[in-house]
């Protein structure tokens, strides 16, 4: 086996043109698939962290109730004492190594109006302070804003105030349905503006304090959610397994996010579409070896009638030209490897600016997108370009193998 | 031909005793509502799963187009509406402010029961909005009552076919269904008690039952009833509502 290796390395350098075309080749689309990995690894980690963070969670506990109607935002299914539940899981050891953050939020959606203007909003209310590590919002206040310091402060998404005529010291009616189907009235003062760059917020959300939320529903010391954000977005489903064990009251459900919602499927579904898309450019690539190998074949036909008059078998005369493919496919997976990694660095340092096409979308995306390098990635991507090279190699290396030996030496 | 004469007689008694035409009917009912102002202290019982919820109000009203609301329990003290015509303010007194309910809200329950803000609205008479037709008679609850159906014939109506069960010696109205265009029942109202007072009948306790809503229903109770009754009409106001 070492002797047919070294004879199908020694047979690439013979016609280093050739080989270099094959291997350019390869290289082009591993560097393809190296950088739409990176691409879409970065594109998911922000469609994750964006719905998430934003809605609900990592984990999020809940009634059973509202869960089945959470699309709507309703305020009437609420978890009654929340803040035992909160100690309850920090308590335990399992759980708390994992969670990043633990907080209740409320949202609600309300109708808001403004010297004849309406506009549809959601209400995003939570502990100001924990909210600073999730929603992030105080980074996007535009001057002279501010957060949320006190009672009856609101910021708004700046797209949402100017629709609506809302400026900084501005007083907001908030009327809605409390928990009690009650109309409930609270006014608040406009204390800053946010532009994050995300349309679904700066479009449709405020935000306000969970006190002054409960407050305006009716709702005592309610929550409507626990969100609870993990240290690695990808053990949820163990986290809400094990959060499940701790909470005795049957009406409480335990989601994790990859089962809310679309966000996971939609994961899912980029994935698995992705994954065909690279097969199918790593297959281009690689085809240019398939043709590359034909003309070596007939180009050797005499060689190869001297190397099995010499005795080499039909199978040594097969694995010799795949190995030859494969070392090709290889090299080329390796220099599109290391280039497609290196543009992956590249952009996971300065970003790709999507800015002027988020404009016109609205979905939980950041404008700039960072690429993410994945070792897992990488070897896949060299595996794929080395494999599928070989594929494309079996059917000259068994055009070479079947020849007839007497044949192949008379050919001129 | 003593015969013949007989059955005609007969065929006419008998066309006489459905003669009552279902204009006729509704103009008896509203006569039970004709008064030119009422006041009453009225309990509000929302009933959601298994929870209670009490309200307590003083009421005044001129006819059907004026009414001022007052809550009294102590969880909405302070809380007035204000009805002229067919537009409705809400006085918010944790918020000292004034709101007009329009639009959607009309279709939220008041306070978060089964009657709602349009419901409570409703007051030109019903010949003027609905084609009405009498579909029958029944015995309910020991009353012997005349089964009405009415077709809306405006687009400006919360139901668009009510039937209702209408007392044929009283003319109160013990039950009415509401329904949508669809076909679907939205509400049915029962009238539990009725007195007396004067010449009306007046019902006192009245039920309401949301049917797109899950156990619920709200009993409204009416106590110490008075019509005619001398009332200050400048209280009709915006500026007195937020006093």
């Amino acid at each position: 086996m070492k002797t047919l290796l070294l004879l199908a390395i020694r047979n690439i350098g013979r016609n280093k043109r050739r080989s270099l075309l094959a291997i350019v080749s390869v290289a082009i689309s591993l560097t393809v698939i190296v950088f739409a990995q990176g691409f879409i690894a970065g594109f998911v980690q922000s469609f994750v962290k964006n719905a998430t963070k934003n809605d609900a969670g990592h984990v999020r506990v809940a009634t059973k109730k509202f869960e089945e109607r959470s699309r709507f935002y309703p305020v009437t299914y609420n978890i009654s004492g929340p803040d035992s539940i909160i100690a309850s899981i920090k308590r335990d050891p399992e759980v708390s190594s994992n969670i990043a953050l633990v907080t209740s939020r409320i949202s609600f959606g309300v109708l808001l109006s403004n010297n004849g203007n309406n506009r549809s909003a959601i209400a995003l209310a939570g502990d100001p302070g924990k909210e600073k590590n999730l929603l992030y919002l105080q980074k996007s206040i535009v001057p002279p804003g501010r957060y949320l310091e006190g009672k009856r402060d609101i910021i708004m998404g700046s797209t949402l105030a100017q629709s609506l005529h809302y400026g900084i010291g501005d007083t907001v009616r908030v009327m809605t349905s409390g928990s009690d189907y009650a109309l409930h009235l609270k006014k608040f003062v406009v204390r800053g503006l946010f532009a994050t760059g995300l349309n679904v917020f700066d479009d449709m959300m405020f935000q306000i304090g969970i006190d002054d939320a409960r407050d305006l529903l009716a709702m005592g010391k309610a929550s409507q959610q626990i969100i609870i954000m993990l240290s690695d977005y990808k053990k949820a489903d163990k986290v809400a397994e094990r959060i499940r064990t701790i909470i005795s009251d049957t009406s409480i459900s335990v989601t994790p996010w990859t089962k809310i919602g679309d966000t996971f499927t939609t994961v899912e579904l980029v994935s698995k579409i992705y994954g065909w898309i690279y097969v199918v450019i790593a297959l281009l690539g690689a085809f240019i070896i398939s043709n590359i190998m034909m003309m070596v074949v007939m180009e050797r036909r005499k060689e190869i009638g001297v190397l099995k008059s010499m005795g080499f078998k039909r199978r040594e005369i097969l694995i010799m030209f795949l190995m030859e493919g494969m070392a090709l496919g290889f090299v080329g997976s390796m220099v599109g490897s290391a280039l497609g990694a290196g543009l992956v660095v590249f952009f996971h340092v300065h970003g790709i600016d999507l800015t002027s096409y988020m404009s016109r979308i609205s979905i939980p995306l950041d404008n700039v997108i960072y690429t993410s390098l994945n070792v897992t990635n990488l070897v896949y991507a060299i595996s794929l370009g080395t494999i599928l090279s070989a594929l494309v190699s079996i059917a000259p290396a068994r055009q070479a193998a079947n020849m007839n030996a007497v044949d192949a030496m008379k050919s001129v | 031909m003593n015969y013949i004469k007989f059955l005609i007689l007969f065929f006419f008694a008998s066309s006489s005793a459905f003669s009552i035409s279902p204009d006729d009917i509704l103009a008896a009912m509203d006569k039970n509502r004709d008064y030119n102002t009422v006041s009453y202290e009225g309990t509000m019982e929302i009933h959601i799963g298994g929870e209670v919820r009490s309200k307590t109000m003083k009421v005044i009203g001129v006819g059907t187009e004026k009414a001022l609301v007052e809550f009294t329990n102590a969880q909405d003290k302070g809380t007035r509406y204000l009805k002229i015509n067919k537009e409705l303010w809400i006085y918010f007194p944790s918020e000292q402010d004034v709101v007009k309910i329009s639009g959607h809200m009309l279709k939220e329950g008041m306070m978060g029961s089964d009657v709602s803000y349009e419901d409570a609205l409703e007051s030109d008479g019903l010949h003027k909005k609905y084609n009405a037709s009498i579909s029958g008679e029944e015995l309910l609850d020991g009353h012997a009552c005349y089964v009405l159906t009415l077709d809306a014939i405006v687009k400006d109506v919360p139901y668009y076919k009510r039937t209702m069960w209408v007392d044929k010696s009283l003319f109160i109205q013990w039950k009415e269904e509401m329904y949508a265009k669809s076909g679907a029942l939205l509400k049915v109202s029962h009238v539990l008690e009725m007195q007396k007072i004067g010449s009306r009948h007046f019902p006192t306790k009245l039920e309401m039952v949301n049917m797109l809503r899950k156990d619920t229903k709200t009993v409204f109770t009416m106590a110490d009833v008075a019509f005619d009754v001398k009332i200050d009409k400048s209280v009709f106001s915006l500026q007195s509502l937020q006093r």
